[in-house]
């Protein structure tokens, strides 16, 4: 009954259709999964048009009850297949929401999943994650339950990015709850740095529903740090009504705080439906915000001051505010020639020792500052403990970014690559410290480490688009993070030297 | 200021006399030797901190110096009582700054991270 022959022409369609659809290069042979729900879908297809040439001769005949049962269970059978196919990622997402995070791994793992980037593995390591992520806590054994899996997976694109960002958010958590605030903190980084990279990626390897976990996270985690300006960057909805865009309602709602209460812009009427929509005691309390008037003298500040390096110690978000006006209080408070100054007679009256209190307390805040970063480069006035601690951060910071571009260089030279996830993290990790570098001490600071920057990193790209293991995806992410300086910096051969890089690399193999 | 300012590695007030700074120097060192749980932990105005021999030594060397002792008890004084709270938290505003972080952000979303 099924007209066999259409099965293979119909199946040619279908990869000339997935061919055609991007401008990378071509799509390789299907993994067989991909591959039997492809083949599933055409017979679903080319079994409806016989079947409807029946329905026409049973209407012209008698329809019995057995026959119209057995057609319209045979058409909800195929149109369930081929919502499946069109939408897995609807079906299984509400259920992670509700934090089945095994039922949800194998139910992807029998869905078409992610099928145009053959990511389903990943994927429903994703919604793994996501379905811990959405409840209040989890175990050791099940986050075990998603790092072993992770150690498996040879493909490494966005879901697979995604995933190691959010177990590396859900270790953080638990390092946290243990008391252990400088793990958490490193591994709280780590997932930033990932789903940053995930931004990068082509949108063929990164698949809307990725891009909006990735997009929702860093929006979210700008505002944990108190890092706004972040959020006045995030995508507008799409121009075509009815299409999902990258930003969830938790992100746009952030956005339009920044907008609206910090840049002073009037609501816009989409942000107005999706506040009135959210329930959110936070976001309620976060509109209810009132801006902090000016203290009440250097004792007040003083107070601040204190506050603010305690939470830095303890490795814990300050505004970059609040981290300026730090540095200012104790430039005061440190300074001789100040009204307000704490200094004993005895230090005042010792050059030598006036600058060794100053430097020690520069070197304090500096431990402090320098693995999170502050825009420094925003201070209008240096006295004597912030142009220290600027001197100690600039160093540090452009020290570690030397060490890591030299690592790479040296890895390169022995011609080693890494795993996956190691190789997701490198890419992260250099990204992270360069931006570090660049938002504490400025573009100018920055532009001083480019070209190393695009020599180290821009070959670690390379050689994961021609040497084995291929992970062209993820090269991908390092072009276009150089395209983007090349562009600030106006650097024009740069610019066409790496969008090359990133047509040829835009695909998903 | 730092965590690890030689007052509070030898947990002294910052008025302690020479002898007295000598004398608890010593007790730490002792207590260290027998692998006392007291000997290997302090705490400062700025948490549970870590402790060993060496910065025992090192701050009792700090502390020898009139020179360096004035440095320390100065910067250990920049954190005065009036700016900590009882258990080592910092007095902190209770109203946030309208740009201040939202510490619970991640919970609009995920309660787990």
């Amino acid at each position: 009954m099924v007209p066999f022959p259409l099965i293979p022409v119909a199946f040619i369609l279908v990869r000339l259709v997935l061919r055609a659809r991007g401008k990378g290069p071509p799509v390789a042979m299907p993994d067989p999964r991909r591959l039997a729900w492809l083949i599933a879908l055409v017979m679903g297809i080319a079994a409806a048009l016989p079947l409807g040439i029946g329905l026409l001769a049973t209407l012209g005949d008698r329809i019995t009850i057995l026959t119209a049962t057995l057609l319209l269970g045979y058409l909800a059978a195929v149109a369930a297949v081929a919502f499946a196919f069109r939408t897995p990622w609807s079906l299984l997402h509400p259920l992670a929401r509700r934090g089945h995070h095994r039922l949800v791994y194998y139910l992807a793992q029998l869905s078409p999943l992610f099928i145009a980037s053959g990511e389903t593995a990943a994927g429903g390591l994703l919604l793994s994650a996501l379905a811990l992520s959405y409840r209040p806590s989890c175990t050791a054994i099940e986050r075990s339950f998603l790092e072993r899996r992770l150690a498996k997976d040879r493909r490494g694109l966005a879901a697979f990015g995604s995933a190691l960002a959010l177990w590396h958010a859900l270790e953080a958590r638990a390092a946290r709850d243990a008391g252990d605030e400088a793990r958490a903190f490193e591994l709280a980084e780590s997932a930033r740095a990932l789903f940053g990279t995930v931004t990068y990626m082509s949108h063929r390897a990164a698949p809307l529903p990725v891009r909006r976990v990735a997009e929702e996270y860093l929006a979210l985690d700008s505002a944990r740090r108190g890092l706004w300006g972040g959020l006045g960057n995030l995508p507008d909805s799409p121009a075509r009504p009815g299409r999902r865009g990258r930003l969830t309602p938790a992100g746009q709602a952030l956005r339009a705080f920044f907008r609206e209460r910090l840049e002073g812009e009037p609501r816009a009427r989409e942000d107005e439906r999706v506040l009135a929509r959210m329930q959110s005691p936070i976001v309620s309390r976060l509109f209810a915000r009132e801006e902090r008037t000016a203290g009440a003298g250097l004792p007040a500040a003083r107070a601040q001051a204190a506050a603010a390096y305690l939470t830095l110690l303890r490795r814990k978000p300050v505004g970059p505010r609040a981290t300026l006006a730090m540095l200012a209080t104790f430039d005061l408070l440190l300074d001789p020639a100040a009204p307000g100054t704490l200094l004993p007679r005895e230090i005042q009256q010792d050059g030598e020792l006036l600058a060794a209190v100053q430097d020690d307390t520069a070197a304090t805040l500096a431990e402090v500052i320098a693995p999170v970063g502050a825009p420094l480069s925003a201070m209008k006035h240096f006295g004597p403990v912030s142009a220290r601690v600027h001197q100690r951060v600039e160093v540090a910071l452009f020290d570690e970014l030397a060490k890591s571009l030299k690592r790479l260089d040296a890895r390169r030279a022995e011609g080693a690559r890494g795993d996956a996830r190691a190789e997701w993290l490198e890419v992260s990790h250099v990204r992270a410290r360069y931006r570090r570098l660049q938002s504490t001490l400025g573009s100018a600071a920055a532009g001083r480490v480019l070209q190393g920057l695009a020599y180290s990193y821009g070959n670690l790209g390379v050689d994961m688009t021609a040497k084995t293991p291929l992970r062209r995806p993820l090269a991908h992410a390092i072009f276009g993070m150089l395209r983007g300086e090349a562009v600030l910096f106006g650097h024009q051969a740069s610019i066409t030297l790496q969008t090359s890089n990133m047509k040829a690399t835009a695909g998903v193999r | 200021m730092n965590p690890r300012n030689a007052y509070y590695v030898l947990e002294l007030p910052l008025e302690a006399t020479p002898g007295e700074i000598e004398r608890q120097g010593r007790k730490l060192l002792g207590l260290i030797e027998l692998s006392a749980a007291r000997g290997a932990a302090y705490v400062c105005p700025l948490g549970a901190q870590r402790r060993d021999a060496t910065m025992v030594r090192e701050a009792m060397a700090a502390l020898r110096d009139p020179k360096r002792r004035a440095r320390e008890r100065f910067v250990a004084s920049l954190l005065v009582a009036d700016t900590i709270a009882p258990g080592g938290t910092a007095r902190e505003e209770e109203r946030e700054d309208l740009d201040d972080p939202v510490h619970d952000a991640m919970h609009i979303v995920y309660p787990g991270l």
